[in-house]
């Protein structure tokens, strides 16, 4: 069942068997700038997950008699008031804030696809409810209910502290993506390929898995993308203001929170820069990607 | 017609769309699509409708295969009450009755190729497992649909309108239906593949014994596949026949004018085309009496007070109209 | 008939859409000629560079596609006979957008998308008026209802100041056409003017279509794949195949004498009322992708008499009688008996 040929018909027209998955993958691959996205971004990927493994670092390793110095072969981004290898730090911060940001766009999906499509599919007085709630959880104030709500789990201890700004940002992003969900879905229901799932008598398993789902899965992958660069923004924005993840454990949001002492911003850029340009980077290439799946979708080009 | 055996009877059928929100209700203000529509199809036959765009001619078909569950009336496919069955029942019943859509291009999931497009009602209704002979029984499908079997990787994108009609009619066709209703199955389609089609569709009756209700608003193709015509009008069969008999001898005026404004190619014989004025009222406010009077150039008093019966004023030959019989 | 002036003369007209998988031919070698008070019916099937044709005219042709130098669109509407006139294909935007909407103007398939939701039928058609000629709203609301009345609609002082919405696909239609003939266009493009619409409505804008034209002498371009709208409205007939014309002919000349396959497959694949055949006869095949358009004839695939030399070559202008042209090598001997 896997072989797949390619057709030459007589006139020499050449017809390949390209699935929609396949013939995206090739849209996608001729997108330079989408491709540049992905490279960058796999290369941050890659970098943030071997060079804190390489250095071989322990996070709490720190050398009080060698503070705040500057770039150096041994430190290559020089060392912070503590002590402790910026290079290293940044890397390990990287690694945080993007499993974060993986993290945040997977509650986001998880939630965003489970609502929305059940809100679509079955309709009526469940539609009206679930739309309601997604209304209302849609209302509130984004960046206050994030300070608040991690202003309470203060208590959480350090190492959790991550998973909890994960779960907030997923918990609060999810209704956009719900009523894209539920959009897409009530459109597809009216196509007349769903009538014919009826008339042939199929069960409602095979109608949302094996014809609805594949037919969402496209949006719902372009949102997760996209989720997850905010995600990761979000994540410094409240690292930054304090109340994300917090030291000792790295990100790149608290890498970025010691430009706040003018001491720092002005003589040693070393410490907070390259934690900005790293995460402008990530989110920047994220977005590409994004947007380049979003094209290579593109149901009017696939005709 | 020769006697056979009935297969689908049709009795006072209605569906009503209701303009508020949710279930309609009785006397509430409603879209009265399929508005007490009776027939009966036999073994073997064409049944072609015909009507303008709102008639209720697609609600009809679907209301027929409960895809929309009716108001009022009653469906009986081999003498049961389809409208009594539950849900597993009703499935499967669907191996036995199908529908062929107009949009060559909505009606096929775009992200699946045309083997699991045809092998997906096969494996649901478990006549196949997969294997050698669900692969053998698609190709030799597809080879009958006059569609390349070696074309079985590809997907919908990949085919011309003509093509994907082809694979919605196998679609339709491989659980060996009897009964099979045809939705403008050629409307989209240009005049050179519109004829291979209506071609490939008779071929597939007369192999298979399949009876069609085939409801299309051309009615040069009508003619063309039927045996028998009825002409819908806002919701309501306002005449039905012999194809014969209703195309030489029309007896219901809105029957008359379709079959007047339908543009003959043949130069030699110009004629005046319009010869009924005025548009197809909204089926919200549906006329009194008869509701085709404001449009008839033979409408009487009688014909705003009274709705007409729909009586048989020749055998086999439904009107309703007040006057038929009478016109010359 | 041909002591009518001449309108449009369109010579070698060839429209390329530049892909990534190399140029399409949507045009390739189109010619007519057009008259006053003349209906000329372009027919073909979809795909067939009909409507391209018509947007050439009117400029409206965007890229990736290219009117392809050496192709002529000459309209002499607003010149005296026998002189050059101005050619579309070249003329500058400028020059283009003083013809449309004034000289040449157009109506679509769709008349429910074609007008603006969210203004009323009154104003868009004032604002055609008053964008072309130089009067004053009162004037122009007057002359709107009488163009109203004049297409057939009652009540053209209520319906002046209807949204589209509000209005049937038949009436938006009726108001499309009020509107094309705002300005007293010399040629008006018409691209499958009633294939929207109910049969009954179909009969009435068709022979509102044909009373207009014998009462302002406009030129009309009539696109269709209906040969039974040809047949009743038109009076010369351009028969269209994978962005070529292949046989051109007075409307009873070709009905009664078609010569190219491809015509008598069409008129043949038409089931009409009048036949009691069991079977249609189709042409078999599909249309060539207009990426991949064979050397030879275009229709050398799906035609019955397909020859050798069918495969090889092009087949060139034949002319069987006075404007009776056919493109097609079966015919080739009749040309040199005619001479």
């Amino acid at each position: 069942m896997k072989k797949k040929q390619n057709i030459i018909l007589e006139n020499g027209e050449h017809i390949d068997v390209v699935g929609p998955w396949t013939l995206a993958w090739r849209r996608f691959k001729a997108n330079r700038i989408a491709m540049a996205g992905l490279i960058i971004f796999l290369v941050i990927l890659v970098s943030v997950i071997l060079v804190p493994i390489i250095l071989g670092i322990d996070v709490n390793d720190y050398d009080l008699s060698s503070t705040n110095l500057a770039p150096s072969a041994q430190h290559l981004l020089g060392t912070d008031k503590q002590g402790r290898d910026v290079f290293f730090r940044l890397f390990l911060g990287g690694r945080i804030s993007i499993f974060v940001g993986v993290l945040a766009a997977a509650f986001t999906v998880i939630l965003g696809s489970i609502v929305g499509g059940v809100a679509g599919f079955y309709g009526g007085r469940i539609d009206n409810l679930l739309m309601r709630f997604t209304e209302v959880v849609y209302s509130l104030p984004f960046i206050p209910m994030i300070l608040a709500v991690s202003f309470i789990m203060l208590w959480v201890p350090q190492e959790q502290k991550l998973l909890v700004v994960a779960l907030i940002i997923g918990a609060l992003s999810w209704p956009g993506l719900a009523r894209l969900v539920r959009g897409q879905i009530l459109t597809l229901r009216e196509q007349e390929f769903m009538q014919a799932c009826e008339a042939l008598g199929f069960s409602d398993f095979s109608k949302i898995f094996k014809h609805l789902m594949p037919n969402v899965f496209s949006l719902i992958i372009v949102n997760a993308t996209l989720g997850m660069a905010s995600a990761i923004l979000t994540e410094a924005g409240l690292s930054f203001l304090g109340m994300g993840v917090q030291a000792p454990t790295p990100s790149w949001g608290n890498l970025m929170n010691l430009a706040r002492e003018s001491q720092i911003f002005l003589n040693y850029p070393w410490q907070w820069a390259p934690a900005g340009i790293m995460c402008l980077l990530t989110v920047v290439s994220i977005n590409l990607i994004g947007e380049g799946i979003r094209d290579a979708f593109d149901p009017k080009a696939l005709r | 017609m020769p006697e056979s055996k009935k297969i689908l009877e049709v009795k006072n059928l209605k569906k009503y769309f209701p303009i508020k929100k949710g279930k309609y209700k009785e006397g509430q203000p409603a879209v009265k699509a399929v508005d007490d529509i009776t027939f009966d199809l036999y073994e073997g036959e064409t049944l072609g409708l015909v009507g303008e765009s709102g008639c209720g001619k697609s609600t009809l078909g679907r209301t027929i295969l409960r895809l929309y569950e009716p108001t009022g009336g009653r469906v009986l496919f081999r003498e049961e009450d389809i409208s009594k069955k539950n849900k597993k029942e009703m499935r499967k019943l669907r191996e036995d009755m199908q529908i062929i859509f107009q949009d060559p291009y909505s009606s096929l999931n775009p992200r699946m190729n045309v083997f699991n497009i045809l092998a997906e009602p096969l494996l649901a209704h478990g006549i196949f497992k997969r294997g050698p002979e669900l692969e053998a029984y698609v190709k030799d499908l597809m080879d009958r649909c006059g569609l390349p079997s070696y074309y079985c990787y590809r997907y919908p994108h990949q085919f011309s309108g003509g093509q994907r009609q082809r694979i919605g009619i196998a679609r339709s066709l491989a659980l060996n239906p009897s009964f099979v209703v045809c939705d403008e199955p050629v409307s989209a389609l240009d005049v050179s593949i519109q004829s291979q089609i209506i071609n490939l569709m008779k071929d597939m009756q007369e192999e298979k014994k399949i009876s069609y209700i085939f409801i299309s608003h051309d009615l040069s193709v009508v003619k063309h596949i039927s045996d028998r015509v009825g002409v819908m009008y806002l919701g309501s069969m306002v005449e039905l026949a012999d194809k014969e008999v209703l195309y030489q001898n029309p007896q219901h005026p809105y029957t008359k004018a379709l079959i007047a404004a339908i543009p003959i190619p043949d130069p030699k014989k110009r004629k005046e085309l319009s010869v009924i004025q005025g548009e197809i009222p909204s089926n919200v406010n549906i006329p009194s009496g008869c509701k085709f009077h404001p449009r008839c150039p033979f409408a009487k008093d009688i014909c705003k007070q009274k709705e007409p019966a729909y009586r048989e004023i020749q055998k086999n030959h439904f009107v309703r109209c007040h006057f038929a019989g009478e016109f010359e | 008939m041909s002591i009518n002036k001449k309108v449009l003369k369109v010579e070698d007209l060839r429209i390329y859409f530049h892909t990534k998988s190399g140029d399409a031919k949507a045009v390739d070698g189109n010619h007519f000629t057009m008259y006053e008070n003349e209906t000329l019916a372009i027919v073909g099937e979809s795909g067939c560079g009909k409507s391209v044709t018509a947007m050439s005219i009117l400029g409206l042709v965007d890229k990736p596609g290219e009117i392809m130098p050496g192709s002529k669109i000459m309209y002499t509407g607003n010149v005296p006979e026998n002189a050059e006139g101005l050619n579309l294909a070249q003329a500058s935007d400028e020059q283009i957008r003083e013809i449309r909407g004034n000289e040449i103007s157009m109506i679509f398939q769709e008349p429910m998308s074609s007008l603006n939701p969210v203004i009323t039928v009154g104003d868009q058609i004032t604002e055609n008026i008053m964008t072309h000629e130089d009067v004053d709203a009162k004037a122009a609301r007057e002359r709107a209802i009488e163009l109203l009345s004049e297409v057939g609609i009652s009540r053209p002082e209520k319906v002046v100041d209807n949204y589209p919405f509000q209005l049937s696909g038949g009436m938006c239609q009726r108001v499309m056409i009020a509107m094309a003939l705002s300005c007293k266009p010399k040629l008006l493009i018409a691209d499958e003017p009633t294939t929207a619409l109910d049969v009954t409505i179909q009969a009435q804008i068709l022979s509102l279509m044909n009373r207009l034209k014998e009462k302002t002498g406009t030129s009309i371009m009539l696109i269709t794949h209906d040969l039974g709208v040809v047949a009743q409205v038109a009076d010369h007939v351009n028969v269209m195949y994978a962005g070529k014309v292949v046989e051109s002919a007075p409307v009873n000349e070709l009905f009664e004498n078609p010569k190219h396959p491809y015509t008598i497959g069409l008129m043949k694949s038409m089931p009409s009322l009048a036949d009691k055949e069991e079977r249609l006869s189709t042409i078999e095949g599909s249309v060539p992708n207009s990426l991949y358009l064979p050397k030879g004839c275009y229709f050398a695939d799906r035609c019955p008499f397909a020859m050798e030399k069918c495969k090889a070559e092009q087949p060139s202008d034949t002319k069987i009688k006075s404007r009776h042209h056919v493109w097609c090598f079966l015919h080739e001997e009749e040309d040199h008996a005619g001479k």
